[in-house]
């Protein structure tokens, strides 16, 4: 046994403590970019976690494949009924697109808020202690991931990227408590728009928290919510969730309401990350891409040359 | 072969954690209970009865490290505590060493002091914003539970492996 705390391994102790206190100041502070030797951690460790993880989700998946065999005949039914809507409801959206596309064009305008691309990323771990709610991607910066992006599933929006290495990236959940986590967004309420502002997770109730939502609003329960496109990374128009309760602020001046998630946050495989670069949007994405490579290669062509110009003057 | 045997068990430990058991049961957070996995903790408490506070510190470090730089945006807590934990629970008398069910409890113990340590810390920095009563029941219970479990399936696999090891280095010496 050893002998505790003696004189060399109090010393030691307190070292320790000390770093730990400078290392946790370190990392709190909101950081812009992520040091080296952890995004070479993160890196290689997600090398592992990326291969390990396709048998496990492949595993979950046969799991709920034998669940949903049971489901089928319930279901059967009540997608039969929902498929005589479907019919009038695809002829509606495909004129409405049309109609869109004329107005769009008569009106020249050729960015919109809810323009992006889409990306499709693996989740590969989740924090296992859920202190902090966040999820691993096998997606980074050299798929053009960058920090802040949303984050979203076929049902909605999930989260955004806390922070991207090069080969995967962190995503901190809608369903983290930290207040920073701050989303714009709009309730649609019968013909008119609401803003507010999507600020934190409530624990006790399970939901998020829509705050300073104007008193004068006619909100409802049930009405959706969705990204309002005006809060810098995120596109407009992404599923949020929809109103469960609503009541006045500590103050009285605005509203407070509590939202239902529309994505399931507990059981994810697939995201995809929403890059909203409206500056180079065109119509091809795959052309776009393409010249985009070709930039970037340019660029490393002519660098060199500028770094032996710059030396030799 | 021998030195990178314990942390490459560790680490499997650790890649199960965040990511087989993340995937294959993912949690509901209907019913408040929250059940974390601390594999990685079971496999670096083992490695310090067996092999020492050296050892042991040495592979709490490094899980701790890996744990920090991956799962969460905050350095230090992990490795502090994984560290500290390996130190406090090397207690390498011959009977705990024959005996699984004095391991058990000292694995049972560290699991306590652990998610205490973890709690109070993140409690500190805002982040756990539950109650101590609510911590206790909905975090301690279900880890012990979980952990508890798992603990008897890893108890002999280590066990094995440390014999090994052991078994290498005497035929080394010779």
């Amino acid at each position: 046994m050893p002998h505790f705390f003696n004189n060399k391994r109090l010393i030691i102790l307190m070292v320790s403590i000390i770093l730990l206190v400078i290392l946790v100041g370190f990392s709190m502070r909101e950081r812009e970019s992520v040091p080296w030797p952890e995004e070479f951690v993160r890196d290689s460790v997600g090398v592992f976690q990326s291969t390990i993880s396709r048998p496990a989700h492949f595993a979950a998946n046969r799991f709920e494949a034998v669940e949903n065999l049971l489901d089928t005949y319930e279901e059967n039914k009540t997608l039969k009924q929902q498929l005589e809507k479907y019919a009038a409801t695809s002829a509606e959206l495909e004129n409405t697109r049309q109609e869109n596309e004329t107005l769009r064009e008569s009106a020249d305008t050729q960015e919109m808020l809810s323009d992006y691309e889409s990306r499709r990323a693996l989740v590969v771990y989740r924090n296992p202690d859920r202190w902090t709610q966040t999820i691993g991607i096998n997606q980074g910066t050299q798929n053009g991931i960058e920090q802040d992006m949303a984050v979203v599933t076929n049902e909605g929006l999930i989260g955004r990227v806390a922070e991207a290495s090069e080969f995967s990236s962190t995503v901190q959940l809608l369903s983290d408590g930290e207040r920073t986590n701050r989303i714009s967004a709009s309730v649609i309420a019968g013909d008119e728009t609401v803003n507010a502002f999507i600020e934190g997770w409530d624990e006790d109730r399970d939901g998020l928290m829509l705050r300073k939502i104007r008193s004068d609003a006619e909100i409802e329960e049930g009405q959706q919510v969705v990204t309002s496109g005006m809060g810098g990374a995120f596109p407009s128009g992404i599923p949020i969730g929809e109103v469960e309760s609503i009541e006045p602020d500590e103050y009285g001046l605005t509203y407070n309401a509590l939202i239902e998630p529309a994505a399931d946050f507990s059981d994810l495989t697939y995201v995809n990350v929403l890059d909203r670069n409206i500056e180079d949007l065109s119509e091809e994405f795959p052309s776009l891409e393409e010249d985009q490579e070709q930039e970037n290669e340019e660029e490393e062509a002519v660098d060199p040359v500028g770094e032996e110009g710059g030396g030799g003057s | 072969m021998t030195r990178f045997l314990i942390p490459v068990s560790v680490f499997c430990l650790f890649l199960i954690e965040g990511t087989w058991f993340e995937i294959l049961f993912p949690q509901e957070n209907e019913s408040g209970w929250v059940w974390m996995p601390r594999f990685a903790l079971i496999g670096v408490v083992l490695t310090s009865i067996y092999r020492g506070p050296v050892a042991g510190v040495w592979a709490g470090i490094f899980v701790g490290f890996l744990y920090d730089f991956t799962y969460t945006q905050i350095l230090g807590v992990y490795t502090f505590c994984f560290g500290f934990i390996a130190y406090v629970s090397s207690y390498s008398l011959p009977v705990i060493r024959n005996s699984y069910g004095w391991q058990w409890l000292i694995i049972f113990c560290a699991l306590f002091v652990f998610e205490l340590l973890i709690y109070f810390i993140y409690f500190l920095l805002g982040i756990a914003e539950l109650s101590f009563g609510e911590f206790l029941v909905k975090r301690m219970i279900a880890s012990w539970l979980i952990n508890g479990a798992a603990a008897l399936l890893l108890l002999v696999p280590f066990r094995r492996i440390f014999e090994w090891i052991e078994d290498q280095e005497k035929i080394r010496q010779r």
